[in-house]
């Protein structure tokens, strides 16, 4: 082998230029050539599929397993769809809760917030008739002081005799 | 019958049809596997596994391709994985047992080979050693190697002449 051209390919790091030496030279080269050429060699000693003997084929194992195999593939991908599924709902119920919470944080807040901007004077209630099991019922209406609770009875209709 | 027709009929559901493509690279496929892993049992399995993962995954094979590259380049996977947990597990477990170095061991009986390349072929490390069992066994170019191997053209070529100045220097080391 020419020295330098050898010298060159263990000093390059790179394998594409490591390559093109060789198909630029090494390859080419008489010199180079003949220093590498096993191949006559090899393939004497080598294992080659001529050389292996069989007598029986790979085809029965193999069928068995696919055939094996293949019935596994189905449950595998239900199995996957399930957990997927499971995982969807899952997200699903998470989200519902969260959703929930959040507003709940906010529907608290909302009567303060109604407190303070309508007047005890604007709240107006009027029970223009009430029943009880399709009969007429006498109905009270209770106003705290400061209007914050409004406490409405309900009860069977009595003659008074007023 | 073209390998393509086969693969076409295979993924209509036609599991018989695949025993043509089996029987016609099942040679190849244990030959490159036995000279990868040195052991036939291992490349008895690596080619039952390789021809199940290929027709469990025939529908991603591109028909562009050839079946037979794409065949090689499962086995190869197949044996670079039995490789590596063998030397995960098992390296220092057989160096105690035994008391020797774990090599490669292709002696047979009833087969025809010699027994001087099997320590030579362990010297190389498993991508020069694919690369030149498949130029030697079936002429393939640094791009068919590449294809194999998955890495680039050149990357393949400085495989097959690594592993072909590996074996000259040991060869005359030995004075063959």
């Amino acid at each position: 082998m020419c020295k330098i051209y050898k010298l060159f390919y263990h000093l390059i790091p790179v394998k594409r230029i490591k390559s093109l030496l060789i198909e630029k030279h090494f390859d080419k080269c008489p010199k180079c050539k003949q220093g590498n050429d096993i191949d006559s060699y090899l393939k004497n000693i080598l294992l080659s599929p001529e050389k292996i003997e069989r007598k029986q084929s790979v085809w029965d194992l193999v069928k068995q397993r696919i055939i094996s195999e293949e019935k596994l593939i189905p449950r595998k991908k239900w199995k996957l769809k399930w957990q997927w599924a499971f995982a969807g709902s899952l997200i699903f119920v998470i989200t519902i809760i969260s959703i929930g919470y959040i507003s709940g944080l906010f529907l608290k807040k909302s009567p303060k917030y109604n407190q303070k901007t309508i007047s005890p004077l604007e709240i107006k209630l009027k029970i223009e008739s009430a029943k009880i099991k399709d009969k007429p019922a006498n109905v009270y209406i209770f106003q705290g002081k400061n209007h914050k609770m409004t406490i409405i009875w309900v009860e069977p209709y009595k003659n008074t005799g007023g | 019958m073209q390998d393509k027709e086969i693969i076409s009929r295979c993924l209509k559901g036609e599991i018989e049809a695949f025993e043509v493509l089996v029987k016609k690279y099942e040679k190849n496929v244990r030959c490159l596997a036995w000279n990868i892993l040195g052991n036939r049992e291992e490349a008895e399995d690596v080619t039952q596994e390789t021809f199940i993962q290929a027709y469990l995954s025939l529908n991603r094979f591109d028909t562009k391709r050839s079946f037979k590259n794409w065949l090689y380049s499962i086995a190869y996977r197949r044996c670079i994985d039995r490789k590596r947990k063998e030397k995960v597990f098992f390296k220092y477990i057989k160096k105690f047992i035994s008391g020797k170095k774990s090599g490669i061991n292709i002696r047979e009986k009833g087969i025809e080979y010699s027994e001087r390349f099997a320590p030579l072929l362990s010297k190389l490390n498993e991508k020069e050693r694919t690369a030149i069992i498949l130029k030697i066994n079936e002429g393939y170019s640094a791009k068919e190697i590449a294809e194999v191997l998955n890495c680039a053209e050149s990357t393949a070529r400085v495989h097959l002449f690594n592993a072909r100045r590996k074996l000259k220097k040991l060869l005359e080391e030995e004075n063959v």
